[in-house]
């Protein structure tokens, strides 16, 4: 990002919810973050457009998590969150500095009665999961490094590989489906340049 | 032919070296371009618990891409043959 525009972290992540009480519940008082803000409103917008709450709970360095709330709505099945690797690909994951603090939100949430999934490391976080009332995956991770230059570089790689592979596929009528491809065509790119 | 792996230089990949380096018929090459090379005439294997990698390190152990042909990579063991050696 530039010096001129760049973004300053993120004001608030907002999903609708369906269940008021026990989402208020949650964040409030299972995780304990604090209600910052709510906006009351008449329906606007749209002729359909419901009457709607918006709440927001503090989750740190000036961030938030908001819901919307469509008084009278009810939940369209397209929005149901499905307990699956592509629902849940959509998530929060929430940043925390130390494996102490990562240990103490699992006791927190444990100790509410809020099953934690798994405890992961992964390339670059160590994570927990776990889900909200509304089944939405959420995540607390520490940093276990910081991005290098080699991340970066690495990343633009792997991204060129895939889109290779990808138009290569497409002139075929076919599609990008599986990893292994994407590597010998980063392999092949990176021959390129040892040779 | 050969195969050839490239390993990213970061740490959480540190130990398929390792592993390259015990396995005997492996050459690691330094890095360069960010990258360092674990090479064999034949194949390279591994084994992920030898390793001591978890299930998401050794999912992407390829992410830095290779030249070969993977002939096995499930929960414990991955091998990569060189591309000649599989169609001989």
């Amino acid at each position: 990002m530039s010096e001129e525009l760049k973004l300053n972290g993120v004001h608030h992540a907002a999903r609708p919810t369906w269940k008021l009480r026990e989402t208020i519940e949650f964040y409030r008082d299972v995780m304990g973050l604090k209600l910052v803000h709510c906006v009351s409103a008449r329906g606007w917008g749209p002729s359909r457009h419901p009457d709607f709450l918006h709440f927001f709970f503090e989750s740190g360095a000036g961030s938030t998590i908001a819901f919307f709330f469509y008084l009278g709505d009810e939940q369209p099945e397209r929005l149901v969150h499905l307990p699956e690797y592509d629902s849940d690909a959509t998530h929060t994951a929430w940043r925390v500095e130390t494996r102490e603090q990562l240990l103490a939100w699992r006791e927190r949430l444990e100790s509410r009665g809020v099953p934690i999934m798994y405890q992961i490391e992964h390339e670059v976080v160590e994570s927990i999961y776990f889900r909200d009332p509304n089944g939405y995956y959420l995540e607390i991770g520490r940093p276990l490094r910081e991005f290098r230059a080699i991340d970066e570089t690495d990343a633009a790689l792997t991204l060129a590989a895939a889109l290779k592979v990808e138009e290569e596929r497409a002139a075929r009528g076919e599609t990008l489906s599986d990893i292994e491809s994407v590597w010998k065509a980063k392999g092949a790119l990176l021959e390129a340049q040892f040779s | 032919m050969m195969v050839r792996i490239f390993v990213p230089d970061i740490p959480e990949f540190a130990p398929l070296l390792e592993g390259a380096r015990k396995a005997g018929n492996c050459r690691v090459l330094k890095p360069e371009h960010g990258y360092w090379r674990i090479e064999a005439d034949h194949e390279i294997r591994f084994e992920r618990k030898a390793l001591g990698l978890g299930p998401a390190l050794w999912n992407s152990a390829l992410t830095g891409g290779f030249r070969g042909r993977i002939v096995e990579y499930g929960r414990d063991v991955m091998r990569i043959e060189s591309e000649a050696e599989t169609a001989a």
